[in-house]
C-alpha cells in the first residue's frame, strides 16, 4: 500500500517534470523564434554581431557594429517580428476561446466567418480610404456581425449542432467573401484595388511601428480577458445545460467571449490580412501537448501561436527573392493539418 | 430542507410538456420518477433546475421561490448528473470533478488547493481515485457515471437531479450506481432520478411519481403506487408483482411482465404470427 502510494507519487511528480519542460521548451522556442527573425533577412546579421549589438544597447559599450544595424533591426525587422507575435497570439488564443466556447473543436476564426467579415470592414475602410482606427472599428464590427449571424443561423437548425454551425459558419464566409470581391470590383485599379489585393492574401510586409501600436491594446486587453476567464471557458465547453447547472451565467459570459476574441481577430486582420487556419491549428497543437484545460491551453496557444507565426513569416521572406505572401503559406500548412485532424479524430464527432 | 414543485407548467418556447405538476422531496430521500419515453421526465427536469423558464406555478425552496435566484445560487442547491455523454474535449478525470467546484469560485478565479481535496474526497467517496489522472473519454461508460457523480458531490448540493443514471450501464454497473445513490441519500442529500425500471424503484426510491403525457398520475410511497394496474395504464405492458425471498427475513418487489393478447409479449406473438403467415 505505502509502495503503491510512493509510486504513484512518484508517477506524479514526474509528469509535473515533463509538464514544466514542456513550458520551458515553448517560452525558449519564442525566444529563439525572436532571435532568429531579427537575424535572418537580405541583410545578414549573425547572431553573434545581433548579441552585440543588443548588449551595447543596454549598456554603454564600445562595439563596432554598422549604422545600419540600427535601421535593420528596429525599424524594418523588430516592428515585423512584433506584429507577428501580436497577430499569431490574437489568431490561436481566439481560435481556442471559439472552439472551447463553440463545444465545438472544428471552429476557428476563418472556419466562423469572423475574419471574411472583419476583412470586408476593413476593405470597406481601404476603399472609402479612412484612417487607422477607422478601418479597425469596421473590421470589429463586421467579424462581430459575421460571427453572430453564423452562431444564430446554427442555434435555429437543431441537429448535428458542430457540423450546423461549420456549415452556417462557412456560408456567412461566403457571402462576406463575395462582398470584399464586389468592393475589389468597383475599387480603383490603379491604386486602391492592388492595395486591397495584396492585404488580403494576408502579409505584414509593409508593417511599422504605429500598425504595432494601434493593434497593442485590443489584442492584450482581449488575451488578459480570456485569460481571466479561463476556468470559465471550461465550464462553457461542457455546454449549455452543464455549464448553467455548474452555476455559471452562460449568456453573459458567452457574448463577453465572443465580443473579446472577434475583437483580437479583427485586430489581427486589420494590420495583416486574413491569415488562415493558424486559429484552427494552433489550439490543436497545444491540447495535444498540454491538454484541454484552458489554464494551460490558452497560454499554450499564445505561445505556439506567436513562434508558428514567426517562423512562417521568415518563411514568407526568405522563400523566394520576392516576398510570399503569409496567408497562403499558413493555407499551405494548415489544410493539409485540419484534412489530418478530420481523418484522426473520428471519435470526436457525434 | 425541503422543495416544492406547485402546479408548474413546464415546457419549451411556450409549448407545454408538463402541466400541473405537483411534488415535493426532501433532504434524504430518493425519488424516482417512472414513465414512458417523451413523457416530459427531462422537460421537469430542466425545469427543477432552472434550465427551463415555468410557464406557470412555482418552485419553492422552504418558504422561498427560486425562479429568478441567480445561477450561482441555484447551483449550491442543486446539482445536475446528465446522462453519460462525451464532452468536445478530452479533460482528465480531476479537472472534471473540479468544474464542480466553478459554482464556489469567483468569476476571474481558478481552483485552489482546498478545492482539489474536495474533488479528490468526491473521488474517494465514490471509490474511483485510482481514475484522478485518466481521460474522461477514455474510461467506461459505468466509471464516466460515477464521475459525473463525483462531480456533482463536489458541488456540495442539497440536491441531486439525475437523468436516467443507469441508462446505458451493464448489470453490475446499474447496481453499483444505485448503490452509490443510495449512500448519497444517507449523506442526506436529495435525490430525484428518473429510471426505467420499476424494479430500482422498489429497492431504492422512498418516493415514487409516475408520469406520462406530461401528466402526473402518481405520487407516494413505491408499494403503493407501483400497481399492477398503474404499470400497466403507464407502460401498456401486463406485470405481475412479486415478493422475493432474499434471506434473512428480508423481502424484495419484483415486477414481472405476464404474456397476454393485447401487449408485451402476447403483442410480440401475434406480430411474429402475423409475419408468419
Amino acid at each position: 500500500m505505502k509502495r503503491r502510494l510512493i509510486l504513484s507519487k512518484r508517477t506524479e511528480h514526474s509528469k509535473e517534470n515533463s509538464q514544466k519542460n514542456l513550458w520551458i521548451t515553448l517560452v525558449v522556442l519564442v525566444v529563439l523564434g525572436f532571435l532568429i527573425s531579427l537575424s535572418l533577412g537580405r541583410y545578414d546579421i549573425s547572431l553573434r554581431q545581433l548579441w552585440v549589438f543588443i548588449l551595447a544597447k543596454i549598456f554603454p559599450l564600445e562595439h563596432n557594429s554598422p549604422p545600419i544595424l540600427d535601421i535593420v533591426v528596429f525599424h524594418v525587422r523588430f516592428p515585423r517580428i512584433l506584429a507577428a507575435m501580436l497577430v499569431g497570439t490574437a489568431l490561436a488564443a481566439s481560435g481556442a476561446a471559439y472552439q472551447g466556447m463553440f463545444q465545438n473543436p472544428l471552429v476557428s476564426p476563418n472556419i466562423l466567418g469572423a475574419s471574411a467579415g472583419a476583412g470586408f470592414g476593413a476593405a470597406l475602410g481601404i476603399y472609402f480610404s479612412m484612417d487607422y482606427l477607422l478601418i479597425q472599428i469596421y473590421s470589429f464590427v463586421f467579424g462581430l456581425i459575421a460571427v453572430l449571424i453564423s452562431w444564430g443561423v446554427s442555434t435555429k437548425i437543431r441537429r448535428d449542432p458542430k457540423l450546423v454551425l461549420v456549415l452556417s459558419g462557412i456560408l456567412v464566409g461566403t457571402l462576406f467573401t463575395s462582398g470584399i470581391a464586389f468592393i475589389k470590383y468597383v475599387a480603383d485599379p490603379t491604386d486602391k484595388l492592388p492595395a486591397i489585393t495584396y492585404w488580403l492574401m494576408g502579409s505584414l510586409a509593409s508593417v511599422d511601428m504605429a500598425d504595432v501600436r494601434s493593434v497593442l491594446i485590443p489584442i492584450l486587453a482581449g488575451t488578459i480577458f480570456l485569460y481571466l476567464v479561463r476556468w470559465r471557458l471550461n465550464v462553457l465547453s461542457l455546454g449549455e445545460d452543464e455549464a448553467k447547472s455548474l452555476g455559471v451565467d452562460t449568456k453573459k459570459i458567452r457574448f463577453m467571449v465572443i465580443i473579446c476574441a472577434t475583437l483580437m481577430t479583427s485586430a489581427a486582420v486589420s494590420i495583416s490580412g486574413v491569415v488562415s487556419w493558424v486559429g484552427l491549428v494552433v489550439p490543436h497543437l497545444a491540447r495535444m501537448a498540454l491538454g484541454p484545460n484552458f489554464c494551460a491551453l490558452l497560454p499554450a496557444s499564445i505561445l505556439i501561436g506567436s513562434t508558428y507565426l514567426l517562423l512562417v513569416d521568415d518563411l514568407a521572406r526568405m522563400l523566394a527573392p520576392v516576398e510570399t505572401p503569409l496567408g497562403i503559406l499558413t493555407s499551405l500548412i494548415g489544410a493539409p493539418f485540419f484534412i489530418f485532424l478530420l481523418t484522426r479524430s473520428r471519435r470526436g464527432f457525434h | 430542507m425541503k422543495v416544492e414543485i406547485r402546479d408548474a407548467i413546464c415546457g419549451y418556447d411556450g409549448k407545454p410538456v408538463v402541466t400541473g405538476a405537483s411534488l415535493s422531496i426532501r433532504e434524504g430521500e430518493v425519488l424516482c420518477l417512472l414513465g414512458p419515453n417523451g413523457s416530459g421526465k427531462t422537460t421537469l427536469f430542466k425545469s427543477i433546475l432552472g434550465l427551463l423558464r415555468l410557464q406557470g406555478g412555482t418552485i419553492v425552496l422552504d418558504g422561498d421561490s427560486i425562479e429568478d435566484w441567480p445561477r450561482r445560487k441555484i447551483a449550491h442547491y442543486f446539482a445536475y448528473v446528465p446522462q453519460i455523454h462525451s464532452p468536445s474535449f478530452p479533460f482528465n478525470v480531476m479537472d472534471m470533478v473540479l468544474l464542480g467546484r466553478t459554482a464556489h469560485l469567483g468569476n476571474f478565479s481558478t481552483p485552489t488547493a482546498k478545492d482539489k481535496e474536495i474533488a479528490s474526497d468526491a473521488l474517494d467517496m465514490l471509490g474511483i481515485h485510482h481514475l484522478k489522472e485518466k481521460i474522461y473519454t477514455e474510461i467506461s461508460g459505468g466509471e464516466r457515471q460515477l464521475v459525473l457523480i463525483a462531480r456533482a458531490l463536489a458541488q456540495q448540493p442539497h440536491f441531486l437531479v439525475m437523468d436516467e443514471p443507469t441508462a446505458n450501464l451493464d448489470f453490475g454497473n446499474q447496481m453499483l450506481v444505485l448503490s452509490h445513490v443510495q449512500y448519497l441519500a444517507g449523506l442526506d442529500i436529495g435525490v430525484v432520478m428518473s429510471s426505467h425500471f420499476p424494479d430500482h424503484a422498489f429497492s431504492y426510491a422512498s418516493t415514487v411519481l409516475l408520469i406520462k403525457d406530461g401528466v402526473i398520475f402518481g405520487f407516494g410511497s413505491p408499494k403503493e403506487i407501483i400497481t399492477e394496474k398503474n404499470l400497466k395504464s403507464l407502460y401498456g405492458v401486463d406485470v405481475k408483482i412479486v415478493e422475493v425471498d432474499v434471506g434473512d427475513k428480508e423481502q424484495v418487489l419484483l415486477c414481472v411482465p405476464v404474456s397476454s393478447n393485447t401487449s408485451g409479449r402476447g403483442e410480440i406473438n401475434r406480430r411474429a404470427n402475423l409475419a408468419q403467415n
